[in-house]
């Protein structure tokens, strides 16, 4: 077989692959649909408040309690336009939002599962409107930065790693941040790991993001390289991978975001003057502890030694017994993993979708190059640079910009400093 | 079963339908963009990934001077405008990141390109740029004339009427449309003819083979690089008026990236570094995924395809998984496209 055939039949597979698998997978999504939501004034659930449903008859399809997270659900019987009341009681000093009703029509189109929320309000917030003091608003802007930072950080690893072994900058790489996402969701949904079994899910997905770090590296970008393409050759062909990843997703995963149910609201838990929903605080240490992982493993040991030597000098690091190819490998499977996890803590966060990908690319290219192409440590340093900066600047700034924060920042530091804060000057030639 | 297959395809719909996208004003818009794209990165090795911001300098330059009426209500000069604008990315873009290496310039041109759209986006330019809902019709304020109307109808010369036949029929508005756009890339081709043919081309093609070997022989390189980024930039921009005149509006959607990717599928299919490059992969491009995508339609409606493997209204998606596909599969196995020459089109930029 030629090599040249050999790649189209690899081509070939991974398309065929991806479109067998995927409406399997996606089938499994659809669950039972229903009228959902939750009871709350403010941050507090309120349980046991009866919510009744009636059609457009008037008459009564399904009548509930709130549980004691506040929680209701009815199932939704068919298309139509249904009535849900607010029956009650509510405690002592709750009411109806001024302007709002206890009584919400929804017109069900689709059989999904719909939320109804009810705007509540308590005698005190009638009264009183509290705005926190500014260091403290400006505090948990910057945890927030500090967590977005430390999501981009995890995600970017990978990019700058591969780009100092192989020299690529992959472009693909942001698809790969949200197929780990995609995947958990999938793996949540279809093999029902919810709640405590949800890092089975994470375990799972990150797993699964190391092999497609091992696909595309054995199946494209190794056989490609070796045919002695250039890197600008290879940076396009990633172009090209990252719509067919991306468009791929929107078809078998849908166009509608959605959310890890194992943590769809929490309550928020103070430290201080700090407020963050729990899974913040689980995110922001499982980040950290990934990141000083990392740390070790490029430090103390003897693939991360390699690693290093190779992004250093690959000649040099092959003369002195180090097997390059080998170590690109683990390079793929490393970095894609780091991206899927990324993935997976951003759509906690936030939400999962196929977008996901193009939303976080320029972030991850703005952090990989403001700490420097090609270092690890620098992609840690400029993620968690940029995801501060782009996060304290909603306080001074409209939140629509924030985003351009990030690019003005990438777009200084190419000027003033190019090879970036980590980055070594002869890098740039 | 080849039969069965063949009967429930509509072939004179096939042809008809990606024939008439492959000249018709889309394919214009897109050949446009290629020829500049193509002055930038074929003949000079610049590898721009912001096409579409000067796509977008071009249509919100122009767009913004006529709906101010700044010029009077002039559109030759709103259009003139809008050519400045791309002049002025090309500079904001040049000025700073030509001195990069390649993988840099590209990361820096699309965050410029997305910076720009982004701002355009913004609740604080409502009043110029009409942010995330754009300008839906490209309306002088205070003469209270249309940008499309005056273009479409009082400088359309063709009589009212449906012209051409078999499933190539237009309207005379799109006809004229289709004549302007077609005409701008005939004229910019030329440009890009007589330039190449220049001494001035042939310094730009030396700095793409060899930049230091030019820079010693005493060429200004980098003023060299920033006059390709402005002559290829305007011409893009006139891409994103032309498409202006076609749908009448502007929107901020009609900039995004990808449409910079699309552009650079026209050019690799057609051939970077030929003169009729961008021209013939602009046609064979719409030609192909109008094709394919209306043959995937008539497939699924007669049952060839499971719903489960695509549904109807996931075929929007097969045109950009054909896009990268086509982009990926183009440079590894055919760099040069389909007119270009091969020792011009393996491009190592630095």
């Amino acid at each position: 077989m030629t090599k040249k055939v050999k790649g189209m039949l690899i081509f070939a597979l991974a398309a065929f692959c991806a479109s067998v698998a995927f409406p399997f997978v996606a089938s499994a999504l659809d669950n039972e649909a229903a009228f959902r939501g939750t009871v709350r004034v403010g941050r507090e659930v309120i349980p046991d408040v009866t919510i009744t449903i009636l059609d457009d008859a008037g008459k009564e399809i399904g009548s509930t309690a709130s549980g004691e997270d506040g929680k209701w659900e009815i199932p939704i019987p068919s298309i139509g336009e249904y009535s849900v009341q607010l029956i009650g009681p509510l405690p002592e000093g709750v009411t109806v939002k001024e302007g709002a009703a206890s009584e919400v029509a929804v017109l069900v189109e689709e059989i999904r599962t719909t939320s109804v929320g009810f705007q509540l309000e308590t005698s005190e917030q009638k009264n009183i409107l509290e705005i926190p003091p500014t260091w403290e608003r400006l505090l948990n802007r910057m945890v927030s930065g500090l967590k977005v930072g430390l999501l981009v950080a995890l995600a970017s690893i990978g990019l700058s790693l591969i780009f100092g072994v192989t020299g690529l900058v992959n472009f693909a790489h942001s698809e790969m941040v949200a197929f780990g996402a995609v995947i958990a969701l999938v793996l949540e949904s279809s093999m029902g790991l919810t709640g405590g079994l949800f890092p089975i899910a994470v375990i799972l997905a990150v797993v699964i993001g190391g092999f497609l770090g091992l696909f595309l590296e054995k199946g494209i970008f190794g056989p490609l390289r070796r045919k002695k393409m250039t890197n600008i050759s290879l940076m396009v062909v990633s172009i090209g991978l990252a719509f067919l990843m991306r468009y791929l997703m929107l078809i078998y995963h849908g166009a509608e975001p959605k959310t890890y149910t194992s943590f769809k609201i929490q309550t928020g838990v103070s430290l201080g003057p700090i407020e963050l929903p729990p899974k913040d605080y689980y995110i922001i240490s499982i980040a950290f502890v990934a990141l000083v992982a990392v740390g070790i493993l490029l430090q103390r040991t003897r693939l991360g030694t390699s690693m290093r030597a190779v992004s250093d000098n690959p000649a040099l690091a092959e003369s002195s017994g180090i097997d390059v190819n080998r170590t690109i490998m683990w390079v793929w499977i490393f970095g894609s993993a780091l991206a899927g996890m990324g993935g997976i803590m951003i759509g906690l966060t936030q939400v999962v979708e196929w977008q996901m990908g193009e939303k976080i690319l320029l972030l991850i290219f703005a952090a990989v190059t403001l700490g420097g192409l090609g270092t690890a440590y620098g992609a840690m340093v400029g993620g968690i640079a940029i995801g501060l900066a782009s996060e304290t600047s909603t306080f001074w700034l409209d939140n629509d910009l924030k985003f351009l924060i990030a690019l003005a920042v990438l777009i200084v530091i190419l000027l003033v400093r190019p090879q970036g804060i980590l980055g070594i000057r002869e890098r740039l030639g | 079963m080849i039969m069965n297959l063949l009967a429930g395809i509509d072939i004179s719909k096939l042809l008809g339908l990606a024939l008439r996208t492959s000249i018709g004003v889309q394919s214009a818009v897109f050949a446009l963009a290629a020829v500049g794209l193509n002055l930038h990165y074929g003949y000079t090795g610049l590898l721009n990934f912001g096409v579409v911001a000067f796509m977008a300098a071009g249509a919100y330059g122009m767009a913004i001077f006529f709906t101010q009426g700044w010029l009077g209500g002039s559109i030759l000069l709103a259009i003139a405008a809008g050519l400045v604008f791309a002049v002025g990315i090309a500079l904001s873009i040049g000025l700073p990141s030509l001195r990069l290496r390649a993988d840099y310039l590209a990361i820096t041109t699309i965050a410029i390109a997305e910076v720009l759209r982004i701002s355009f986006r913004s609740q604080r330019l409502l009043d110029l740029t009409g942010g995330p809902f754009g300008l839906p019709s490209i309306e002088d304020r205070n003469a209270e004339v249309s940008f499309s109307e005056i273009i479409t109808v009082d400088w359309n010369p063709i009589n009212d009427g449906i012209y051409g036949f078999w499933r190539l029929r237009f309207d005379e508005q799109t006809l004229w449309v289709m004549i302007l756009g077609w005409t701008l890339v005939l004229l910019s081709t030329l440009l890009i003819w007589g330039l190449m043919r220049s001494p001035w081309g042939r310094v730009i093609k030396a700095i793409r083979e060899d930049e230091d070997a030019a820079r010693a022989l005493g060429k200004n390189v980098f003023s060299y690089k920033l006059q390709s980024l402005i002559i290829g930039g305007m011409i893009a921009s006139l891409a994103g008026v032309t498409r202006a005149m076609n749908t009448g509006f502007v929107e901020t959607q009609q900039f995004k990236p990808q449409t910079t990717f699309f552009i650079w599928t026209v050019l690799i299919l057609g051939g970077a570094a030929s003169i009729w490059g961008p021209v013939i992969g602009a046609m064979a491009f719409w030609f192909i995924i109008i094709f394919v995508e209306e043959l995937l339609r008539q497939m699924v409606d007669s049952g060839w395809v499971p719903e489960a493997v695509l549904a109807s209204n996931d075929i929007a998606s097969v045109r950009m998984i054909m896009m990268g596909v086509m982009l990926g599969v183009l440079m590894i196995w055919r760099p040069q496209g389909l007119v270009g020459k091969k020792e011009e089109a393996q491009i190592d930029v630095r």
